[in-house]
């Protein structure tokens, strides 16, 4: 990671002239610009992305085909999925272990109640997700209200969340998902006539509509002040536990939501099926440079998700063991922390 | 300072403060419960086995008491796949190599403190957040144990047979938790490195300016934590007679709950190995009183998280009484 940051800033070195030439007193060099460019936008990640895509399309034919392109595609967008909340959890200096638990609620929710008599499986959807915000928001009042970690408080409500599910479905796992549910995450299916299947095309406005709430609306900058700063937050007259409250409500509820589509994908479902998610989720998030308490967005958080699932489809087709796909992902976090999270020095905190 | 030592015993005989004072309080209680119910159901609850069985949960909760001591967000995710590593590696790599005899025990220890040793580093050297470091280490170490062992390795005849038994008059659960438990209270009581590990986990700027070497202390503390993590994997193999990679995640949630229940402030600087033992006593107590009342293992998961938050809460709540009491 490090070598190919050095790399692209070497090639891009010939263009300093040009581009500081007309005002070299207060230009800033080429070198200094990508890395403000950098800070701001998850560049090298990008290009490793397609680096990664350049060198599977090279080593195994027919990787670029539109087939293998769209299930990399819906891989993509279920963990991009499973990391919104993860993302503006983070962004508040939380974290949320909860993920895998609610994605196990979701996915049991439409796997077990479709054929509840007299309550059709829409309205079931609707009161898994109210029953999960709320616990979501309990969650995030708790942490605040009582200064308590959110590790522990959300390795608890997952618990929970997994345990309540499986004892009003009775702990069965038999019935599979509805075929509304399969089709929407299904390689081959189409959304309203576009190539893409329904999730891909979801996960796209997701990424838009998440954007647009984080950096142009009220709650959003609410959401990025009281990660900056709870103590100027509250100064601010912004209710810090609010923002806590309703980030963990969304959180889970999206969480239940990405558990409904991972049904459809998965096919059979058990109480594992969120852990690998919960995860990729953190990983993605800090792969894409978002920090704890920001700056940070949702839209790095996709680019991470594309590097991630783009190297570990690589792997997989270039015959590479779980094991080392395992061992990259530890370094490639590292890497990717090394060049963001890194905190000040503890001589210069006095 | 005096008026407020004055009044301190006045403090002390509120039960909040008390609660405060000795954190795994909560956890003894609940655990002495637990226990007395498991003895009033279970006419064959024998000693030997429980510790057996109650250890390896054990060790991982000590192991992890280090690194959340030593403050600003430190905890080490990597605990359960350094257990599997070091009984892998006694299975594929020391055993057939002639060391399987007690040697391996201060080998396998000394290579867990080498592990700890890089994830301090990486956490103090590299500036970076002990979560996600941890779960680097944890992909990473997961990687390897896959790499030493793709399936299970059997084995038999070793020492660590006596680990699930008994070794002479002892039993072996007891065994297994007393060597981390003796290494943390050597180098924790024997040396000035326990004051030091709380000066900085509670404050560490001031630690700083008053010449600790919060770096090195730190640093320490998962190397220590390393270290214990690699006497549970040989217990591990203790008790299933296997070693195999299925075990690298199994503990890294449960060690967390056990070391929260047991009254350990994650924000660093107090608490000790004491609060893990409570802890992972009260879990494992649950579970098998459940186990025997046939509660199903869907209830366990309500109920464990449910005790979860009710144990942080009364510890929350615990420390405001005493804060509104000075």
């Amino acid at each position: 990671m490090m070598t190919t940051q050095q790399g692209s800033l070497d090639t891009a070195a010939p263009l300093a002239p040009d581009i500081t030439a007309p005002a070299p007193p207060e230009g800033l060099s080429a070198a200094q610009r990508l890395l403000s460019l950098q800070r701001r936008f998850p560049l090298v990640q990008l290009l490793l992305t397609v680096a990664v895509l350049g060198w599977g399309a090279a080593a195994m034919p027919g990787f670029l085909d539109p087939t293998s392109l769209r299930s990399v595609l819906v891989l993509c967008a279920l963990t991009g999925l499973a990391s919104i909340g993860q993302t503006l959890v983070v962004l508040i200096r939380g974290i949320d272990l909860s993920l895998a638990g609610f994605i196990v609620a979701g996915a049991v929710t439409v796997t077990q109640f479709g054929d509840v008599p007299g309550v059709p499986l829409p309205v079931m959807l609707v009161l898994a997700v109210v029953c999960g915000g709320a616990t979501g928001g309990l969650v995030g009042y708790l942490c605040h209200r009582f200064a308590i970690h959110p590790i522990i408080v959300t390795l608890a409500a997952g618990s929970i969340a997994v345990g309540v599910t499986a004892v009003l479905s009775g702990g069965g796992t038999g019935a599979g998902a509805p075929g509304w549910v399969v089709r929407l995450s299904a390689p081959m299916s189409s959304t309203f006539g576009l190539p893409v299947p329904p999730v891909v095309v979801i996960w796209g406005l997701a990424v838009v509509a998440v954007s647009v709430l984080l950096h142009r609306t009220r709650s959003g900058r609410r959401l990025l002040a009281t990660g900056a700063s709870p103590v100027a937050a509250e100064l601010a007259h912004i209710s810090t536990r609010k923002v806590w409250v309703t980030v963990y409500a969304v959180s889970a509820a999206l969480a239940i939501l990405a558990g409904v589509v991972l049904a459809g994908f998965a096919g059979n479902v058990d109480n594992r099926l969120g852990n690998p998610y919960l995860f990729q989720s953190i990983a993605a998030v800090v792969l894409g440079g978002t920090a704890f308490g920001g700056p940070g967005s949702y839209t790095r958080t996709t680019v991470g998700v594309l590097l991630l699932t783009t190297v570990s489809t690589v792997l997989v087709g270039l015959g590479f063991q779980e094991a080392d796909q395992q061992i990259l992902n530890g370094v490639v976090i590292l890497a990717a922390m090394a060049l963001y999270g890194r905190e000040r020095r503890l001589r210069d905190q006095v | 300072m005096s008026a407020v030592d004055q009044r301190a015993p006045a403090i002390r005989r509120s039960p909040g403060a008390h609660f405060t004072r000795h954190t795994c309080l909560f956890a003894l209680a609940l655990a002495t419960a637990l226990l007395i119910a498991n003895l009033a159901l279970q006419p064959r609850f024998g000693v030997t086995a429980q510790l057996a069985a109650v250890a390896p949960l054990g060790i991982a909760a000590m192991a992890s008491v280090p690194s959340i001591m030593s403050g600003r967000g430190g905890i080490d995710l990597s605990v359960s796949p350094l257990m599997t590593l070091s009984g892998l590696l006694y299975a594929t790599r020391l055993q057939p190599g002639g060391l399987g005899g007690y040697v391996a025990l201060p080998l396998l220890m000394l290579v867990g403190a080498v592990v700890g040793t890089v994830t301090g580093l990486l956490v103090v050297v590299g500036r970076l957040q002990p979560i996600v470091v941890s779960l680097a280490m944890f992909f990473v170490l997961t990687g390897l144990d896959l790499k030493l062992s793709p399936s299970p390795t059997t084995i038999s005849g070793s020492w660590m047979a006596g680990f699930a038994g008994s070794m002479g008059p002892v039993p072996g659960g007891l065994v297994a938790l007393a060597v981390p438990a003796a290494l943390w209270l050597l180098v924790s009581r024997l040396t000035t490195y326990g004051s030091l590990l709380r000066s900085v986990g509670g404050n560490d700027v001031t630690a700083f300016t008053s010449g600790v070497p919060v770096g090195a202390v730190r640093v320490l503390a998962y190397a220590l934590g390393g270290a214990m993590a690699a006497v549970g994997g040989l217990v591990l193999i203790g008790l299933a007679s296997t070693a195999e990679a299925g075990t690298s995640g199994s503990y890294t949630l449960i060690a967390i709950a056990a070391v929260a229940l047991g009254g350990l402030p994650l924000q660093g600087g107090a608490g000790g190995i004491a609060n893990a033992l409570a802890g992972a006593a009260a879990i494992y107590l649950l579970q098998s009183l459940l186990g025997v009342l046939q509660v199903s293992q869907t209830w366990l998961q309500v109920i464990y998280g449910a005790l979860l938050v009710g144990a942080v809460l009364f510890g929350a709540i615990a420390a405001r009484e005493v804060k509104k009491g000075r």
